[in-house]
């Protein structure tokens, strides 16, 4: 009996919306007799490696083909022939239509195509049931710097991972999961707990991990991850036969050489359905670190043979995950550290098109990487604190900034600018919101930086820089378009009043461009995070970030005294005027 | 607080056979400390001293009065004696057998004596020579009155304390055994500018980079995390869910605990995340230490993770010591040597007389119980009749196999074994032999099949 089908609806989503013939594979999870397909990697038949960039427990489950939807049974199992976790590859027919095309699925049993049904299932669902795994530990690296030596001590290194002489542990408890000897390999747990129990027993385990008690009803979505460190074993219980024992003997070899010396920062993630044993977590953690290892070999092999002997210009390899909203799942990448976003262009243009993921954003520049709680984050600002804060209660759409920024306000950086500084502020809050989108990689603009710009396109006299005098929204304009290659639309509105009527602007902004708005004029600067536009009252709230803030980075200080919350038309001055600066997104990778 | 020691009746018994007109003799108490009292395991006599026709006249012969004996000597001996010894136990003192009452007053001589000790014992300090307490013990058996006295003299403060001994008719100590075998196989490059360093120093390195994983790591006693102050004796004991295998306490012995060691990985000796590297060569050290080891009914488990770890380390350290005093010539100096394998003795546990605790001995390859039943009888003078006493627990390695592995690695290069100056011929006898053997039953081989 193959297993039940179930399909997210970003797999779904993406497939029935692309208009070119392509072949890939399907990526899933088998869990209790239900296969449940998370992924896919168009690759048109090429040799696909993109396994090693999916945590661990989703594997190769079957083909899609996009096409007429007309089925050739030999072609379709010689292409499912890589398929080696399961006896019941599973081979998707997506035929193309000027609508949305149409999904079909089989099952190849014995040989045979068997059409089968499917669910379709949200992502939060499929979170609700599953939790990731991230494995963080270092394993040194010393080997030769031929591209054979490496790949050999690659090799070496993930059999030893493979001997029962890796422990994990959750870090800050006593739960250690062997390999091998103690009954059922866990140390400090009693019974066979699931893996759900000991997220909600008081273990401690979920200390400092990306884990929400309260699960709300409906999304957003939180996506639990839970930590593991690893341990080596040094001593051994038992005694295998294959392993020789002998006293310890020394093999000095005084051969100069080349020695690559590394320290691998593992950084791997798995999936895990929350029914599953803790006891089931060992093999499935060595295989993270293995499949961790692949990816990070390729990459360095890569790195070794561009560098054509030139052992100087060889660079540390570095790894990131991402989450795209419409993947809806973990994609891991290895960079290494010389490569510039630019020279990455290509490859990531490759792979946005093996995800069908669209052209115009960038979702693997390392910028895009996913934040997990916990992730210790250089600047110490705060990130988004508009989530969380209760709707506005207006009642019509709602259209906010898409992404992370940093809340950038007074007296940050023992700077004093009380009184003077809030439009830099506000400036670099949206600096901060390209710099996190991945479209530029210039470091947030300082307030020399800016003065420094404006008098270097000639908008002020020298004696700016240093000084306390405030700019406007077209000083913003003219700071991102120099420093940062943005444009953007300048909105005026000659009262605080008829701030009222630029409802449909704003949320046509926010729906296709995404970024935050900077708003100053004739009094205060602050920022605009969304707009609750309701176009049968006419009714219109707006959701400020106030750079005016002088306190600590507080989220519950900022968002109750209502530093970041929804206001009214009234919150504008009727006696002022005002200017909005609007910054248009780049189309790019 | 009076520091004070029990011993089995039997060593007093020891002291006073040494006792002969005209002589003074000196030996070491051996044993482990704790905080209340110590728990004396052994004495052991120094040898005579056949020492170098130099400043000692007395050359040979044993000497008189205390005043003879040479600090150097004795203190040599427990740094020999103290390489036998499983971690948790120590050099704790000297005792002396003499016609004089050496203790009142308390001559200077002592005190120069156990200064000599502790130096010595301190001068490697992967040795773990001398406790943490700084007091050493002296007792003196005066063959005048017959009678036995101890004192404590502090090292640090040079102040002399009072201390007692008590001999205890058939002394008892439920010793908690301890073992485990710890698994090296580690590959240490030797980056260029350390290339001329003399082996000695590499081994040093090597020695404080294993010394330093010991300390982050995390003991398990028969599978059990334990805080560092509870009671060793409570593993094993108050588990909740009775298990089947918790079967340790059954006939009086106790069955020896597993000790597991578990370290993190996070490869802090290796710094910087990617170097490129220029290397003289690389040392790659591989094999088991087998540990086993006593510690007093009231040791913590804190007690327990640091004896398994200086007797690993002590072991290790002893060894290498032993090995390189043996090698002929200093092994950076011959040009040939450019690919050897190196083979420090390996560790053999030896019983103790009217005793479980057993004491080690290191065996160079083509060595025997023989060999370690001389020594024994020099440096702890125990008689060890059986061979069975003597446990070869941690194996020789088959050469072979490694001269292949080397071979594989680089294929034009010829393993040199290093010539040593002790057991040289043993070893090369024995190969020989094993030649011929080979040599023999080809030749048998043949002739059967011609015939």
């Amino acid at each position: 009996m193959p297993p039940k089908l179930t399909v997210s609806q970003n797999v779904i989503d993406r497939l029935t919306t692309v208009k070119q013939k392509c072949l890939g594979n399907l990526y899933g999870i088998l869990y209790k007799n239900t296969l449940l397909i998370i992924g896919l990697h168009i690759h048109d038949g090429k040799k696909s490696e993109f396994i090693h960039s999916l945590p661990t427990e989703i594997d190769l489950h079957g083909v899609v083909e996009v096409g007429d939807g007309l089925i050739n049974e030999d072609r379709v199992k010689q292409v499912m022939s890589d398929v080696d976790v399961t006896d019941t590859p599973i081979y998707m027919s997506c035929r193309i239509s000027k609508e949305e095309n149409s999904i079909e699925t089989y099952y190849n049993v014995n040989n045979r195509l068997e059409r089968t049904t499917y669910d379709i299932i949200s992502e939060y669902d499929i979170y609700s049931q599953f939790l990731h795994i991230r494995l963080m530990t270092q394993l040194p690296l010393i080997s030769g710097v031929t591209v054979e030596q490496i790949r050999d001590s690659f090799v070496v290194l993930r059999k030893q991972l493979t001997h029962g002489q890796v422990v994990f542990n959750f870090p800050k408890t006593r739960v250690y999961m062997m390999g091998s000897d103690c009954e059922n390999g866990l140390i400090g747990l009693t019974g066979d707990p699931t893996v759900g129990e000991i997220c909600k027993e008081s273990t401690g385990i979920t200390e400092g991990c990306d884990h929400s008690y309260q699960k709300k009803k409906g999304p957003p979505l939180d996506i639990d991850v839970l930590r593991v460190i690893m341990f080596r074993k040094i001593t051994r219980d038992l005694v295998t036969d294959n392993v020789k024992i002998h006293a310890p003997v020394m093999h000095i070899d005084k051969k100069a050489h080349q020695s690559l010396i590394m320290t691998i920062n593992i950084d791997a993630l798995s999936i895990v359905h929350r029914d599953a044993k803790v006891v089931e977590l060992y093999a499935m953690l060595v295989e993270s670190c293995c499949r961790y290892l692949r990816l990070l070999e390729a990459r360095v092999l890569a790195n070794i043979k561009t560098c054509g002997g030139d052992y100087t210009k060889f660079s540390e390899p570095e790894t990131f995950h991402f989450f795209p909203d419409s993947c809806g799942h973990f994609i891991t990448r290895a960079y290494v550290k010389n490569d510039s976003e630019e020279e990455l262009e290509n490859e990531r243009m490759v792979l946005h098109k093996q995800l069908l993921l669209p052209l115009y954003q960038p979702l693997f520049r390392r910028a895009n990487r996913f934040l997990f709680k916990g992730d210790v984050q250089g600047s110490g600002l705060l990130i988004n604190p508009h989530e969380g804060i209760k709707t506005s209660g207006n009642g019509g759409e709602i259209a906010l900034v898409r992404g992370k920024y940093s809340y950038y306000h007074y007296c940050q950086n023992n700077m004093d600018d009380n009184g003077w500084g809030c439009a830099y502020r506000s400036l670099q809050t949206l600096a901060s919101w390209f710099r996190w989108q991945g479209y530029t990689e210039k470091e947030v603009p300082t307030f020399k930086d800016i003065q420094k710009c404006l008098v270097d396109i000639g908008d002020k006299p020298s004696n700016f820089v240093g000084s306390k005098q405030w700019i406007g929204s077209t000083e913003v304009n003219f700071v991102l378009n120099s420093l940062m290659n943005i444009t953007s639309k300048i909105l005026y509105v000659s009262s605080g009043e008829e701030m009222g009527s630029k409802g449909p602007e704003l949320i046509n902004h926010f729906k296709t461009q995404g970024s935050p708005v900077m708003i100053g004029g004739g009094v205060l600067a602050h920022t605009i995070l969304g707009v609750d536009y309701n176009n049968l009252t006419g009714n219109i709230k707006f959701l400020i970030l106030d750079p005016h803030y002088t306190g600590s980075e507080d989220l519950a200080i900022i968002q109750k005294k209502g530093w970041c919350g929804w206001k009214g038309v009234d919150f504008w001055d009727k006696t002022a005027y005002y200017n909005m600066c609007l910054p248009q997104v780049p189309i790019c990778i | 607080m009076v520091r004070s020691a029990v011993a089995d009746e039997g060593l007093l018994t020891y002291m006073t056979n040494l006792a002969k007109t005209d002589t003074c003799t000196v030996g070491l108490i051996l044993g482990q400390p704790t905080s209340s009292k110590d728990y004396i395991i052994h004495f052991a006599k120094t040898p005579p001293c056949h020492g170098d026709n130099g400043k000692n006249s007395n050359t040979g012969k044993s000497p008189k009065k205390f005043a003879d004996i040479l600090d150097i000597w004795v203190a040599d001996h427990a740094r020999h004696a103290t390489r036998m010894l499983p971690g948790g136990m120590y050099v704790l003192g000297i005792f002396v057998v003499s016609e004089e009452d050496i203790l009142s007053p308390f001559q200077q001589k002592i005190k120069t004596m156990l200064g000599h000790i502790h130096r010595r014992l301190n001068s490697n300090e992967f040795l773990y020579g001398n406790p943490n307490i700084p007091e050493k013990l002296v007792v003196n058996y005066c063959t005048t009155t017959q009678t036995y006295l101890c004192k404590s003299y502090d090292i640090e403060t040079a102040t002399v304390k009072q201390a007692e001994i008590k001999f205890q008719p058939k002394l008892a100590v439920k010793w908690l055994q301890v073992e485990c075998k710890y698994e090296l196989d580690q590959l240490f490059p030797i980056i260029e500018e350390r290339g001329n360093w003399p082996l000695r120093r590499h081994m040093q390195d090597i020695l404080a980079s294993i010394n330093e994983n010991f300390k982050s790591g995390v003991f398990m006693f028969d599978g059990e995390i334990r805080d560092g102050d509870d009671c060793l004796e409570l593993v094993g004991k108050k588990r909740k869910v009775p298990r089947a295998k918790s079967g340790h306490h059954e006939s009086g012995e106790l069955k020896p605990m597993q000790v597991t060691i578990i370290v993190p990985c996070d490869g802090r000796n290796l710094g910087q995340s990617l170097e490129l590297r220029s290397c003289a060569g690389q040392i790659r050290l591989a094999g088991h230490v087998a540990c086993k080891l006593w510690l007093h009914p009231k040791a913590t488990v804190s007690d327990a993770s640091q004896a398994v770890t200086q007797d690993l380390v002590r072991s290790l350290a002893a060894r290498l010591e032993m090995h390189l005093d043996s090698l002929i010539e200093e092994e950076h100096g011959s040009p040939e040597d450019t690919n050897s394998i190196h083979e420090p003795p390996r560790r053999v546990l030896v019983t103790l007389p009217n005793s479980t605790v057993t004491l080690s001995d290191y065996l160079f390859p083509g060595e025997g119980p023989q060999e370690a039943q001389i020594s024994l009888q020099e440096l702890l003078d125990i008689e060890v009749s059986e061979q069975d006493a003597i446990k070869d627990i941690e194996g020789q390695a088959d050469l072979t196999e490694l001269y292949n592995d080397g071979l594989e690695a680089d294929t034009d290069e010829i393993l040199h074994r290093l010539p040593r100056a002790t057991n040289r011929n043993i070893y090369l006898g024995g190969l020989a032999i094993a030649f011929l053997v080979l040599v023999l039953s080809l030749v048998l081989h043949f002739v059967k099949n011609y015939i």
